[in-house]
């Protein structure tokens, strides 16, 4: 039986937010992995604001992606079908997959996920580059001390969610406060509730700033 | 210490407060991602000066070798109840892509945004 992939491809840059005809949908066949790779299927998609940067032509930190690629996306995927020394049916991957039902792999990029561990949604929040960047952009760039005050925005974002986290754990209050001063910064009121709950966070505020985010 | 994912206002607010020897994480701009002109920088950025600050760019992928020890930590925090993991998973299809797109940018996920394929 030939497997029919359903792909979402970029059709025009958008302006502003992406509008409907900024993308297209495209029905194909998927050929059979040759040797050396696998065939994937997708189970998860990392939905990233950063998505929305690699939509636009010019100099970024990835290059854009081009008119007619199929949107690039981190996921976790089912592999289905391994030609690929490395990789066995039924393992559950974390690959930049794409936008797309199935995805064939040289396994470049492509990391098992041990569900065991946490569920697979995870492996693309807290123990996936949402984490990481967290982990290393606060403790290694931001490197705050004991008593300090960190200050989050886009706190109950998928990074921020995580460094707000970490940094209760990691930075001790001063003399004066059981916690460090931490102020997290969200953009909508639920948002700030939840975080009063899941973190039994100090202070919290729905800041002016939160009108750009809304955009 | 300020980590900043949204940028604009919330970054001149934040240059507005900082501490004598303050840190800016620049990790993303999530309020300008969608503007349609050219971005003005902060117009209060000599606070830098004032307050001896800096302010870094990072971008995550430069920390590969280290990402071992990084998800090492974040698992055993997991495991221990001290690190929560809150993702907003979206059960959908390929088709739903550009509508769940669109949600990130009206701040309605809380944590990291999935869009879960229908099997």
């Amino acid at each position: 039986m030939t497997l029919v992939n359903t792909q979402c491809r970029l059709a025009a840059r958008p302006v502003g937010l992406a509008k409907p005809t900024d993308w297209t949908f495209t029905e194909e066949p998927m050929p059979s992995p040759a040797d050396g790779q696998l065939l994937v299927r997708v189970a998860y998609l990392s939905i990233d604001p950063a998505m929305r940067t690699w939509m636009n032509a010019g100099r970024s930190y990835v290059p854009p992606v081009e008119i007619g690629e199929v949107m690039r996306a981190a996921g976790i995927a089912r592999v289905i079908e391994s030609r690929h020394a490395d990789f066995a049916m039924g393992d559950e991957v974390y690959g930049v997959f794409g936008i797309q039902r199935y995805a064939l792999s040289d396994g470049r990029g492509v990391t098992p996920v041990d569900t065991n561990l946490a569920p697979a949604p995870a492996h693309l929040g807290v123990l996936g580059i949402s984490g990481l960047t967290a982990y290393f952009g606060l403790l290694d760039i931001g490197r705050p001390e004991p008593g300090q005050t960190v200050v989050i925005s886009g706190a109950a974002g998928s990074v921020g969610s995580v460094a707000g986290q970490i940094a209760r754990i990691q930075v001790p209050g001063d003399r004066y406060r059981r916690r460090p001063g931490e102020v997290s910064l969200a953009g909508r009121g639920a948002r700030v509730r939840r975080r009063h709950r899941l973190q039994g966070r100090r202070s919290a505020h729905a800041a002016k700033s939160t009108r750009s985010q809304r955009h | 210490v300020f980590f900043d994912n949204v940028g604009g206002e919330a970054l001149e607010a934040a240059l507005a407060g900082l501490a004598r020897g303050g840190r800016i994480v620049l990790c993303g701009a999530v309020s300008q991602y969608n503007a349609t002109a050219a971005g003005r920088g902060p117009a209060n950025y000599m606070q830098l000066l004032i307050a001896r600050a800096s302010m870094t760019g990072f971008v995550i992928f430069d920390y590969a070798d280290r990402y071992a020890e990084g998800v090492a930590q974040l698992a055993k925090w997991l495991r221990s109840g001290e690190l929560r993991s809150r993702e907003h998973v979206v059960a959908g299809d390929v088709n739903d892509f550009p509508d769940v797109l669109l949600t990130l940018f009206r701040g309605e996920n809380t944590g990291r945004l999935v869009l879960a394929l229908s099997s």
